[in-house]
């Protein structure tokens, strides 16, 4: 009426609308006919996250003990640290075998500051490189940036996964029911169909023709409306996972949950259900996670047990993704909450420290066999120059999660997409983690 | 608010209602006059009349001020005005005019002294008629003086300050690290000299206390006081009193509701029934709402809130929280090896039973015995509140109870005094006080056996002890749930009891920064190093008052029950411990909130402080925010160059000041938690169901989207499968549970983590929209029951049918009429069935079935053993002349299913359609006289089918009707649509009907629903077969299905000789899948 002009409002978001004109797979599923998603080429994100904060001086900044100061590490009484290629590590629990065989396809960053000792404000800020609420997870974002019109862009096995809104995230049970779910108009065993396959379309275009007039009205809530977008691109996307069905192994060749400690983990399991779904083309980025790294008592015995059946679950990933023909295209990050003090307990326990590292495995880059970021004998950061990464205590900067999160993005290609913009770096200087050798 | 008469610009009389008021307690009073620096708040209400309901219009106000006319544009500013019509510019525009519209009309300090006058209208869009309210609202502005000593005292220091910012502000509160500390034993003037001193301190001081109040600037105690609220502006004021300055009108919060409509109330009532029922309304639930106001809805409310499905309500909710289940994996029984001897006892003899024998039998009765007491400690926290609220407890008792919930397993193993019905299951949960606790003292006798997951009990000792029940925090669950180490120290247990139950995330004190120096600092620095001190002398007290309980959740672990501290620390050289310590001296002493713990049951002490503080009523409605709103609670924003900033403030706000609301009415209630659970559903968070037209505050849009205000929210797995198995009687997936002995769902185990829910372990977080794969467990959920959904219906008797009550299996697109009828009889004794039914010119047909044909095939014969035939002998048609035309039974048009017989009759030896056509020329009524007869040689007689069909499938045929009125009712009942068989969206399930009939009809598909190349999984709901008139034992021994006996009871009730019941299940199908039969 009087001086309105329709057109002239937006009740979506900014947000919200940015991020929907480059979502195709989410029109479409609204409007017309369901559309597959094109194929998937690119780098493939894979964040394991270490939950409880891994003792990286244990790992991959090993630190032998300093006179006249508590022990940082018992190992250290009588061992000295090893070195691989260029990356030194610690003689612990199976460190070795591991450095040993993947030195050449692996940047440790060490002297990483959390800033915190929360555990939840570490999570946050190591995997979504801000400790405020807000930003989405790194993986979040490099699904966004890339492909969201996937079946299942973001894989999330549990751990931190926050999206901000920007891509839907996979949560992933049992694999025994996923077999089950690839192929929804399939029973299982006889191989008949619930209804003709024709049915299930005509009925699918029902559901997409009555929500599209349904959210495009003008009193429909936001949230609503969004609601409704979702069911609608949910089920346009749905199709392809059906692709699940040609990769998935059967039973007896899936990994096996192993005790770990007095927990159980599922760690192999997890990553090896992200590479079928790399594979599958359904997905191109996961969250896996390990928790046990809390360790407050008992560290050596514990953290021990904790870290090689991580290893040995990393190794298994990049064998599997090996014979998958995938490994060429994976970055895999490794991380926790923060790192461990470098001394013991009362109890033979380490307690929170905020220094901690973040390894970035590649095969054949430039960027490997190498170390950087710094700390000193007794585990602090050092300031380190953002261009020669050498140390300058004077005008250096200390690397916190924003430097290697920015570093990340440009390293996977997604620092100036659209959507990226809307979580900027932008007073974070840039650290030249990723140069070349 | 005080009404206004109604007038219009023609004239005329209308049936309007209007109302305008000036508050200053958020309309608990209305007044006529308000103080020039008071905060105030303007609210109107049009009525329209009747005529215009449902029409758009735009909705007007005026202010008279001294003289000058002003208007209040749709952008909440207010314009000059010149007087003419045609310049008036509505406050809302564009609106769909309903029943009654209530705005916002000013909130703040109103800037300038005198006499007001406010007029309200409105303008239907199809009338150039105003009707508005003859006389102003007039409201006088009187100038004072105030200083800002007075102003506090009178108006902040007992409204704000002492219930709000002193409960964390002062010496040993939660903010006690902070700046500012008020003393709450002072008055209000040594306090306002404390406020002033420290905002003086401050830079940019107005922003920054206005920003904390509201929960910005990461505020650890989020928002007190919502933008634009009374009590914010109150404040405002003040600040700008100390700073010199007019004080204007504060930032005003955003009104997320305004122009926001709610649902009607029955349809709020069937979201609620299937929340806590997990039903539907019963018709009198409906009516009593559907006639009555809020008062009876919420009465109506407080009456679902009870039953089994309730109980599971609340023990989901609270899971949802509190994560027990994260337990489920392990063993806790094993924990103490040494407290229980009972426990001990059972748990050797099962084993050495199983270690004589070997038996795979025995080592299930040891494993489920197990099992069963692992679920009996896991879920008892749990029964707990779920007890106390279906008792109309109040629900501090959920800390503060002196006793626990146990089962007849628990009450055993633990020595409890709990009474059971004699009919009680082994899971099944009654209150008692756990009697048979020992500690350990040096009588106590144990035999160590090697590589046994606990010692063997030879003689437990003397110190047998009452333990001493406080709620939740020392069941054995949560203490488990949250484990302490030698260095933890219970700060795990304080942290989430913190969280839990008084709101405060101590871990968001300590968000920004710790220092590395203050870390390697060894001097004690949780007590001594302040960076280290903002979250421990908040944690450490309350960590303290859980001194009794170990590492695993044992009681005064000790010997003779001395105390629960780590041995190390009480060995170690130079160890501060000295005899007669329970709690480590290196630590602040248990206590809470700067008052130090009573002696004795420190615990108990401090449930008792918890459950009178405000905050647990706070954190009481938080808790319950999620289950009820189907939505997380919202994160204060932090960072205020974040591109939704704005956006994400007003919807924290907006929710915290609702938080407030019902916390404030759940106090007054004597924490009760029923009509909490009443109040939340009453509120706006959870009734918005639209928007009154695209133009309304549209500026809100982003908040609105933040807020997540939808009246559509995704079910949960547990939801979902309740509804199913509620509202049509199958429950998909669904198998017994080994350890309660009850079915479960698919969707309550495995398939719900691929439906967003939640283990308590890895998953925690709910998904709240459908992803692609979720959207395929939505869609095999709804394909695979889709078919077991309508052949058990139309097997129950009609009166015990769900969905499809009142329908024949046999009515097609086609029918005009329908008749059965069913032959006991054999051979000769032919039967008459006679229809009469009036029918319009044309080609019509009879159509004469074998409706339940079986047949018991005998593998090795490799034929039936057993077999149903229908003859029919001759069909005659009666025209409304009296002429009579008769046909005989081999003149049909049949399939291979039938052949000629004697006499010229026909015989139907298998399910299919013998048609007969004829012409009706004229209109009128037909009479229909068929001759049949029954050949069988089963104990099951012969039904026959006689239907009257149509040459086509005209939209108006009985058939059509009929079918299209039972879609209404499914719509209604499965998708809480209310549609009539015109609606584009009815005639649009019927299309599918109708196609899938048709194309089914046409050749290719078996007239049955089993044996087919269409699969129809009714076995995998193990308590489906109970749900039908299956007059045998549907299980066997072993557990599991007697498929072929139950197949062969199937057979002949599940033929589908008209092709309908698999229609019926492809739009079983789609409605299943529906977007609203998922969202509610």
């Amino acid at each position: 009426m009087k001086g309105m002009n329709r057109n002239n409002y937006t009740r979506r978001s900014v947000l919200r609308s940015l991020l929907h004109a480059g979502a195709a797979g989410m029109l479409t599923g609204l409007g017309g006919t369901a559309i597959a998603a094109s194929a998937y080429g690119g780098t493939l994100l894979v964040n394991l996250q270490l939950v409880g904060a891994l003792d990286v001086t244990s790992f991959a900044d090993p630190k032998t003990n300093v006179a006249g100061r508590p022990p940082i590490n018992n190992w250290a009484q009588a061992a000295d640290i090893r070195q691989a290629g260029n990356i030194r590590y610690a003689p612990f629990a199976q460190n070795a075998a591991f450095f040993d065989r993947y030195y050449r396809d692996m940047l440790v960053i060490n002297g990483i500051d959390a800033q915190t000792n929360s555990h939840t404000t570490g999570v946050l800020h190591n995997w979504s490189g801000r400790n405020s609420e807000g930003y989405p997870t790194l993986t979040a974002l490099f699904a966004a940036a890339n492909q969201r019109d996937l079946p299942m862009p973001y894989l999330n096995f549990g751990g931190f996964a926050a999206t901000s809104g920007i891509v839907d995230v996979t949560q992933i049970g049992r694999m025994s029911v996923l077999h089950d779910l690839v192929k929804p108009n399939l029973a299982e065993g006889s191989g008949n169909r619930y209804v003709e396959d024709g049915d299930w379309e005509r009925i699918a275009a029902m559901h997409r023709a009555g929500l599209a007039a349904r959210s495009a009205a003008p009193t429909t809530l936001e949230a609503s409306a969004l609601q409704q977008q979702a069911y609608a691109d949910a089920l346009a996307r749905s199709e392809a996972i059906e692709a699940f069905a040609g990769v998935l192994p059967p039973m007896s060749e899936v990994q096996r949950a192993r005790s770990v400690g007095n927990h159980t983990s599922t760690l192999h399991q997890q990553l090896q259900v992200a590479l079928l779904a790399f594979k599958a083309g359904l997905a191109l980025t996961a969250d896996v996670f390990e928790p046990g790294f809390d360790t407050h008592d008992d560290h050596d015995v514990r953290h021990a047990l904790a870290l090689a059946n991580v290893t040995d679950a990393v190794d298994y990933f990049w064998s599997h993704a090996a014979d998958l023909g995938l490994a060429d295209r994976i970055v895999l990050v490794i991380g926790s909450d923060f790192g461990r003090t470098p001394h013991y307990n009362a109890g033979g326990g380490k307690d929170h420290w905020p220094i901690g590292s973040m390894l970035v495995m590649r095969r054949n880059s430039p960027f490997t066999n190498r170390v950087v970021g710094l700390t000193d004998a007794e585990h602090n950061a050092s300031k380190i120059d953002p261009v020669t990464l050498h140390e300058d205590a004077t005008n250096g900067i200390t690397l916190h999660p924003a430097h290697v999160h920015k570093a990340l993005r440009r390293l996977l290609g997604i620092d100036t997409a659209a959507v990226t913009q809307l979580f900027p770096f932008a007073t974070t200087p840039d650290v030249a983690l990723f140069a070349q050798n | 608010m005080p009404p206004l008469q109604a007038a219009a610009t023609d004239g005329g009389t209308y049936e309007a209602r209007f109302a305008l008021g000036l508050t200053i307690d958020a309309g608990i009073s209305w007044q006529q006059s308000a103080n020039l620096k008071q905060p105030v708040l303007i609210r109107g209400s049009v009525e329209p009349a009747a005529a215009h309901v449902g029409t758009m219009g735009d909705i007007f106000v005026v202010e008279w001020y001294a003289g000058r006319l002003s208007m209040l544009a749709a952008d909440g500013t207010w314009q000059p005005w010149t007087g003419r019509i045609a310049d008036l510019q509505p406050a809302r525009d564009d609106v769909q005019l309903t029943a009654r519209h209530e705005l916002t009309l000013y909130e703040g300090s109103i800037a300038a002294a005198g006499r007001h006058q406010l007029y309200i209208g409105y303008m239907p869009a199809n009338a150039t008629t105003i009707v508005y309210s003859a006389n102003g609202a007039t409201f006088d502005v009187h100038s004072v003086t105030a200083d800002a000593r007075a102003w506090f005292t009178q108006q902040i220091f007992d409204t704000i300050v002492k219930p709000r910012c002193a409960l964390c502000h002062a010496e040993g509160g939660v903010a006690g690290q902070s700046d500012l500390h008020f003393r709450r034993e002072a008055g209000a003037g040594q306090n306002f000299d404390i406020f002033a001193a420290f905002y003086y301190e401050q830079a940019d001081a107005y922003d920054y206390v206005l920003g904390k109040v509201s929960g910005g600037n990461a505020h650890g105690g989020g928002m007190q006081l919502p933008r634009g609220s009374a009590d914010y502006q109150k404040l405002a004021a003040l600040l700008a009193l100390l700073d010199g300055t007019n004080p204007g009108t504060a930032p005003s919060g955003m009104q997320l509701f305004d122009g926001v409509r709610d649902q009607r109330a029955v349809d709020t009532l069937r979201d609620a029934a299937l929340l806590f029922a997990g039903r539907l309304p019963t018709p009198d639930e409906t009516s009593r709402v559907a006639n009555g106001d809020d008062t009876d809805l919420k009465a109506v409310l407080l009456h679902l809130m009870q039953g089994p499905r309730f109980h599971d309500f609340l023990k989901d909710a609270a899971n949802d929280r509190l994560f027990l289940r994260g337990n489920a994996d392990g063993n806790l029984a094993d924990d103490c090896g040494t407290c229980f001897p009972a426990l001990n006892a059972e748990y050797w003899r099962l084993q050495e039973a199983y270690e004589r024998s070997g038996s795979a039998a025995d080592r299930r009765t040891l494993m489920e015995w197990v099992r069963r007491l692992t679920y009996s400690l896991v879920e008892a926290p749990l029964e707990l509140i779920a007890y106390v609220v279906e008792h109309d407890r109040p629900y501090s008792e959920i800390l503060t109870a002196d006793y626990d919930m146990l089962t007849p397993l628990s009450n055993a193993a633990l020595g409890g005094t709990a009474v059971f019905p004699p009919d009680a299951g082994p899971v099944d949960f009654r209150p008692g006080r756990v009697r048979g606790y020992y500690l350990r003292d040096p009588a106590m006798d144990v035999e160590i056996v090697p590589g046994a997951p606990v010692p063997r009990i030879i003689d437990p000792g003397s110190m047998r002890i009452d333990y001493p029940h406080v709620g939740v925090l020392n069941s054995k669950s949560f203490l488990s749930r949250y484990p302490t180490t030698a260095t933890n120290r219970n700060r795990a247990r304080a942290r989430w009891t913190w969280f839990h139950f008084l709101g405060v995330d101590v871990e968001a004190l300590a968000a920004r920064t710790t220092d590395p120096v203050a870390l390697a600092d060894a001097r004690n620095p949780t007590m001594n190093n302040p960076a280290c001190a903002v979250c421990h002398s908040v944690l450490d007290p309350l960590a303290g008052a859980f001194q009794d309980y170990g590492d695993s959740g044992g009681y005064r672990t000790g010997w003779n029950g001395s105390d629960s501290l780590d041995r190390v620390y009480k060995t170690a050289a130079g160890s501060l411990y000295r005899p007669g310590d329970t709690w480590y001296a290196d630590m602040r002493e248990p206590g809470f909130d700067g008052t130090p713990a009573e002696q004795g049951n420190t615990l108990r002490w401090l449930a008792g402080r918890i459950a009178q503080d405000r905050r647990f009523a706070t954190a009481t409605v938080r808790f319950w925010w999620p289950a009820v709103m189907g939505a997380e609670l919202l994160k204060a924003p932090e960072v205020q160059g974040d591109a939704d900033y704005a956006a994400r403030l007003a919807a924290y706000s907006a929710q915290q000041a609702e938080i407030e609301a019902l916390t404030e009415r759940f106090v007054r209630s004597q924490l009760a938690l029923k009509p909490l659970l009443a109040d939340m559903v009453l509120s706006r968070w959870f009734r918005t169901e639209g928007l009154d037209s695209s133009t309304t505050q549209a500026a809100q849009g982003p908040a609105r989207s933040v807020a997540h205000l939808t009246g559509e929210k995704l079910l949960t797995p547990e939801q979902l499968a309740r509804k199913t198995r509620a509202l049509t009687g199958y429950n998909w997936n669904a198998a017994i549970d080994p350890v309660t002995s009850r079915i479960k769902g698919g969707l309550e185990s495995d398939y719900g983590m691929f439906y967003g829910g939640i283990d308590g372990f890895a998953l925690k977080t709910r998904a709240r929209t459908l992803t692609p794969l979720m959207s395929n467990v939505a869609a095999a959920h709804a394909l695979e029951a889709a078919c077991p959904v309508v052949l058990g219906d139309f097997i129950r008797p009609d009166p015990d049918r769900l969905l499809f009550g009142g329908l024949s299996p046999w009515i097609t697109p086609l029918t005009e009429a329908s008749a059965t009828q069913l032959l006991p009889g054999t051979g000769a004794d032919a039967t008459t069935l006679e229809l009469a039914v009036q029918l319009q010119p044309g080609t019509k047909q009879v159509a004469v079935n074998l409706l339940n044909d079986a047949c018991d095939f005998a593998v090795n014969a490799a034929q039936c053993r057993a077999a149903k035939n229908l003859v029919v002998g001759t069909i005659s048609v009666r025209g409304p002349d009296g002429r009579v035309t008769t046909m005989t039974g081999s003149s049909a048009t049949h399939g291979s299913c039938a052949a000629p017989a004697a006499n010229g009759s026909l015989k139907l030896h298998a399910t299919c359609t013998a048609q007969y056509p004829f012409t009706a020329n004229v209109a009128g009524t037909y009479t229909i006289t068929a001759r049949v007869a029954a050949e069988q040689s089963v104990d099951d007689p012969v039904l026959a089918g006689v239907n009257i069909e149509s040459d086509t499938a005209a939209p108006d045929t009985r058939g059509a009707l009929v079918l299209k009125q039972k879609l209404v009712e499914l719509h209604h009942v499965l998708l809480g649509h209310t549609l009539t068989i015109d609606s584009p969206e009815l005639l649009a399930s019927y299309d599918l009907l109708l196609q899938t009939w048709q194309q089914r009809r046409a050749g290719g598909f078996a007239p049955r629903l089993l044996g087919t190349a269409r699969a129809c999984n009714w076995a995998d709901d193990i308590g489906f077969i109970a749900t039908l008139p299956y007059p045998g034992q549907p299980l066997q021994t072993n557990g599991r299905y007697d498929v072929a006996a139950i197949e062969r009871w199937l057979a002949p009730r599940t033929q589908d000789a008209m092709y309908m019941q698999q229609s019926w299940v492809v739009v079983m199908a789609y409605l299943l899948s529906h977007y609203d039969y998922l969202h509610e």
